[in-house]
């Protein structure tokens, strides 16, 4: 807790020690200087332990809800978290994870125009926000906004995906880092779950996008290191290791980067990388999903 | 004594001070400049100092079109960035003065890597911090 704090006291006591060593006579001895050195380095080692934790991004949960709709699937709000569940909610963690899996409830029937469902989840996961008291990004403003713009799903996602963002914001500047690490694990958990289930009928591209959630889950679990063992994080690194050991068995296969300029000028990416899973890693993969998502959204 | 009971708390405040005046500059400054595009919903913002460097790992979707926005607070001067593959190899270098945008359309799903550089200021009089904000949006390749 507060380890922002922390950081910046111990800059100031350092600096304050340096201002010092600085002012001593030329009768000192010179070997002062290589611990202040060394503290500056290890105060520079902290500094970018302290940003690695701020600066991580793995794909939001929109992405899966807009190729669920480009397929073709349907909507259908028996999948999602019920909304009436957020009462029954307790401790930090649960809450965190559940804030993350309504977010993404929230993008996918945001996706598919569903204005009243859109509102409603908004307002659970506004409700769950404030009983963590972290509801200063999630404002009845937002409701307001949601409400005036409930005919375009442009402006509906944008809201969405605003408010999430801001949220993760929000819980990174008041020292929350933890709680923001487990939203986005929530998040990145229901649209895995949504895919696995959309993907039953074999569609070979939710397949390949079930595939390549490899990245963001080794992206994920890498972020949950750098926590160390913390206690609150324990649990959610424990199940997306569990994932992860299902995920090592897609293959892939390193390619090289592709660049190239359309007319307009603008670059296309690609790469010769493939990634490839089989049907019974796949299978393993919306098991273990489907039971982490009903742990967490159990009462 | 008296000072020191207005001071302490003013230097406790500080980093939320600072840290909400970036989500702030993230929202107003930075995000407008995602315009036409689905912002991702992770925050990468945070204060920096002139020397600092980080880093931002990124997965990108085949058949989709981004763009990335490096904005920073002119306080830091250009911010420099650079987006490689995993294995390091240059795909674009801007900096957040004149070419804080880069649009492009992934063909296929891989992961790039975001290199931010805040300039070392000449000035060694004081050191500003400032907010430095990473961005990426999306849209259904056309």
């Amino acid at each position: 807790m507060h380890s922002n704090i922390a950081l910046r006291l111990t800059l100031m006591v350092c600096c304050i020690g340096m201002m010092f060593s600085s002012c001593q006579t030329g009768n000192d001895n010179h070997n002062a200087q290589p611990p202040v050195k060394a503290s500056v380095d290890s105060l520079q080692q902290a500094r970018i332990k302290e940003l690695e934790k701020i600066f991580f991004s793995i794909p939001s949960p929109v992405e899966m809800s807009a190729l669920i709709k480009e397929k073709g699937y349907t909507f259908d709000v028996a999948k999602l978290n019920a909304a009436s569940n957020v009462d029954k909610y307790t401790g930090e963690a649960k809450q965190a994870v559940n804030l993350g899996i309504y977010g993404a409830d929230l993008s996918y029937a945001a996706m598919f125009d569903q204005k009243q469902v859109t509102m409603e989840y908004f307002a659970s996961a506004q409700k769950l926000a404030k009983q963590m008291g972290v509801d200063g990004a999630l404002t009845s403003e937002l409701i307001e906004r949601l409400d005036g713009n409930q005919e375009n799903r442009d402006s509906l996602l944008a809201i969405v995906s605003e408010a999430y963002a801001d949220l993760n914001g929000y819980l990174k500047e008041n020292q929350r880092v933890e709680v923001s690490a487990l939203v986005v694990a929530g998040g990145w958990l229901e649209a895995l779950y949504l895919s696995t289930i959309y993907s039953e009928d074999g569609n070979a591209d939710m397949r390949q996008r079930i595939a390549e959630q490899k990245y963001a889950l080794n992206n994920l679990v890498d972020y949950f290191e750098k926590f160390g063992d913390k206690e609150t994080l324990k649990e959610m690194k424990a199940d997306l290791l569990s994932l992860k050991d299902l995920y090592n068995s897609a293959a892939e296969n390193k390619g090289k980067t592709t660049t190239s300029k359309d007319a307009t000028g603008k670059v296309t990416i690609g790469s010769t990388t493939t990634l490839t899973i089989e049907d019974a890693t796949l299978k393993a993969i919306a098991t273990k999903a489907k039971e982490l998502r009903t742990k967490y959204t159990s009462l | 004594m008296k000072l020191y009971r207005i001071v302490l708390p003013l230097v406790l405040l500080l980093p939320f001070i600072a840290d909400a005046q970036c989500r702030a500059f993230t929202k107003n400054q930075c995000l407008p400049m995602l315009e036409g595009y689905v912002q991702n919903d992770n925050y990468n913002s945070a204060m920096l100092v002139p020397g600092d460097e980080a880093e931002l790992l990124l997965t990108f979707y085949g058949g989709k079109e981004y763009r990335m926005v490096v904005c920073a607070h002119p306080i830091l001067g250009s911010v420099d960035f650079e987006i490689t593959d995993t294995a390091g190899e240059s795909i674009f270098k801007g900096n957040s003065a004149s070419t804080g945008t880069f649009d492009f359309k992934m063909s296929s799903t891989q992961q790039l890597i975001v290199k931010l550089r805040v300039p070392e200021q000449k000035s060694t009089v004081s050191a500003h911090e400032g907010c430095v904000s990473v961005m990426v949006g999306s849209k259904e390749m056309k």
